[in-house]
């Protein structure tokens, strides 16, 4: 054993007590911060203005709509027949010290026609990228972030293309996916002409969606967001103090999320719509496909539920959002039955990826390249660690 | 009409475990014969003592859903793999048309397709009833159950000369039991059709 576990027991104690003095910290502020929500419950003009302010910009607060900021909605009646599609993805990221620079994504699917009776239909699409211009971009070897923003466009698209191959004429449809709908792209590591081919091919998924108006939304699990709560107490700030305020972390309100503000939905509603107040979110405005969210108590927890701004447009689709992923949830521990399904179909095990090398190395062999080996680095790790 | 089981997950010259993905109405039976082509061309014939469904914590999560819907279960039963564990006792083999009732020489293989038999296969193999003491001696397994099960399945094989085949077999335990009254008389009253 190499972590010597006696030399982090009293870290561990002290974690502990950090640990319970900053959720006492939070609890605290938690009833003022729902006052503040009820303050301003109706005073939705001046909150867009303080989240479209430089200071509510730089804070990256929510903006409402025009639902009362504290309302709590229940979900609308369950039609007889919906048909729920969802993808989710893994990968096996490049390592330049296994026997072959490659990556793979796999994209797991489901179409779940409630109501029918019928099993779903489950599929997974795996993509193994080797060619020089898939891992080796603008000369440099591609990098895991890259990877992780190729594989959301890979879900985007297999969602969109499994979604609109469902009948029109048949029940209504709904598209989900695990996870923020705003692409997560850790801008650093893309390059920019990458970033740019990447967002562009997502968005024509939602404009694909948008033009049959088929919802489609991301769930988001156990959020950690605070856009509401830094709304919240920027809007309560005189005008001076809230141009000098760095961020939530030198506030009271630190640590504080709106899940736990939230809190207080009951089983099935959902809060009002806010627009994300994330960065990314510009460029998607800029296309009409602004993202707003709502939290959704699922029975068992407080979600986040991102749809884009022509799903809140039309109230029959919002609500099937809201019913239907709510209804995914009920038999399933409060976590959409779908988004499990797809993720059971897209996991990458260890013991695949053995075989999947064991048959990599087999091909180079077979075309007569030398029988790859790992690096030396890698060779010597494995050496060290035979026993484990 | 032979049917398919399922396809051999673990083996061994007395034992085997095949893996099937759904249970039909007569496939497979607690009791019922079968049949597995071995490496050398023999044919393995065996016992189904054990259907058992693998534990799985997202099943057992879903039994504990009030009102389940159907889709749900539908997609748990078909689309997961989570395969339905059937095990077999060796009771014999045939290597061309002789009928040993002792082990092979060797196992099935690891996917190698397991088959019931026909009726005309069961009244075959059980024409000779020396494949008793290979199921009486196995004590870990519901051994007698196991035998009384199959004896009912074939003499309903038999037609009209079922009872017949009973009052034989019945002769055939009643001298391999003969230290064990107890155990001889609760099997054959389970042997009544």
């Amino acid at each position: 054993m190499t972590l010597e576990l006696n030399k982090v027991t009293e870290q561990i104690d002290e974690m502990g007590r950090v640990l319970a003095e900053r959720a006492k910290r939070e609890r605290k502020v938690l009833q003022p911060a729902r006052e503040l929500l009820r303050l301003y419950a109706n005073d939705q003009e001046r909150l867009r203005q303080v989240a479209e302010s430089e200071p509510g910009q730089r804070l990256r607060c929510a903006s409402p709509g025009d639902e009362p900021l504290d309302a709590a909605f229940a979900p609308a009646d369950m039609p007889q027949r919906v048909t729920v599609i969802a993808a989710d993805g893994s990968q096996i990221y490049p390592d330049r010290h296994g026997l072959a620079f490659y990556y793979v994504i796999n994209v797991g699917s489901i179409v779940f026609r409630r109501g029918s009776g019928q099993p779903p239909g489950v599929a997974s699409r795996p993509q193994l990228s080797y060619a020089e211009e898939q891992i080796y971009p603008g000369g440099e070897p591609v990098s895991s972030d890259l990877v992780g923003a190729r594989r959301g466009l890979a879900e985007m698209r297999a969602l969109a293309d499994q979604t609109l191959a469902e009948p029109a004429a048949g029940p209504p449809r709904l598209g989900l996916t695990d996870g923020p709908l705003l692409l997560w792209l850790q801008r650093a590591q893309v390059p920019n002409d990458e970033q740019a081919r990447i967002l562009a091919d997502y968005l024509a998924c939602l404009d694909r969606l948008r033009a049959v108006v088929v919802p489609v939304a991301g769930f988001v699990s156990r959020p950690f967001s605070a856009e509401v709560v830094a709304l919240l107490y920027l809007a309560h700030l005189e005008e001076e103090q809230r141009q000098t305020l760095a961020g939530l972390h030198d506030t009271p309100y630190r640590g504080l999320t709106d899940r736990a503000l939230f809190g207080t939905l009951g089983d099935g509603e959902r809060s009002a719509l806010f627009v994300r107040g994330t960065g990314a979110n510009r460029e998607f405005r800029a296309r009409g496909q602004s993202i707003h969210s709502f939290y959704l108590n699922t029975g068992t927890d407080v979600a986040r539920v991102e749809v884009p701004e022509w799903v809140v447009q039309c109230r029959e689709s919002l609500d099937l959002v809201h019913t239907a992923v709510y209804d995914q949830c009920r038999f399933n521990n409060g976590y959409p039955y779908v988004l499990t399904r797809a993720d059971e179909q897209a996991v990458i095990l260890g013991e695949e990826r053995e075989v999947l090398e064991a048959m990599i190395v087999q091909a180079m062999a077979r075309h007569g390249l030398d029988w790859p080996s790992l690096s030396r680095k890698a060779q010597q790790k494995q050496v060290a660690r035979w026993r484990r | 009409m032979e049917i398919e089981v399922g396809r051999i997950i673990r083996s061994s010259t007395a034992r085997f475990a095949a893996g099937c993905q759904v249970l039909r109405p007569q496939v497979p039976v607690f009791g019922s014969l079968v049949k597995v082509r071995a490496l050398g061309g023999e044919e393995i014939y065996g016992l189904i003592y054990d259907v058992r469904m693998e534990d799985d914590p997202f099943v057992r999560q879903m039994a504990a859903a009030e009102g389940l819907p159907a889709e749900y279960v539908e997609d748990q039963r078909r689309n997961r793999q989570v395969p339905i564990e059937v095990g077999v006792l060796v009771v014999g083999y045939r290597q061309g048309e002789v009928v040993s009732h002792h082990l092979p020489p060797q196992p099935p293989l690891s996917l190698d397709v397991l088959h019931t038999c026909s009726s005309e296969q069961l009244v075959a193999f059980t024409e000779r009833l020396d494949y008793f003491r290979l199921v009486l001696d196995n004590r870990d397994l519901p051994a007698d159950e196991l035998l009384a099960a199959n004896l009912r399945y074939a003499a309903e094989a038999r037609g009209p000369g079922g009872r017949d085949f009973l009052l034989d077999a019945g002769r055939e335990l009643a001298r391999l039991l003969a230290m064990d009254l107890p155990r001889l008389d609760a099997l054959l009253r389970r042997m009544r059709p």
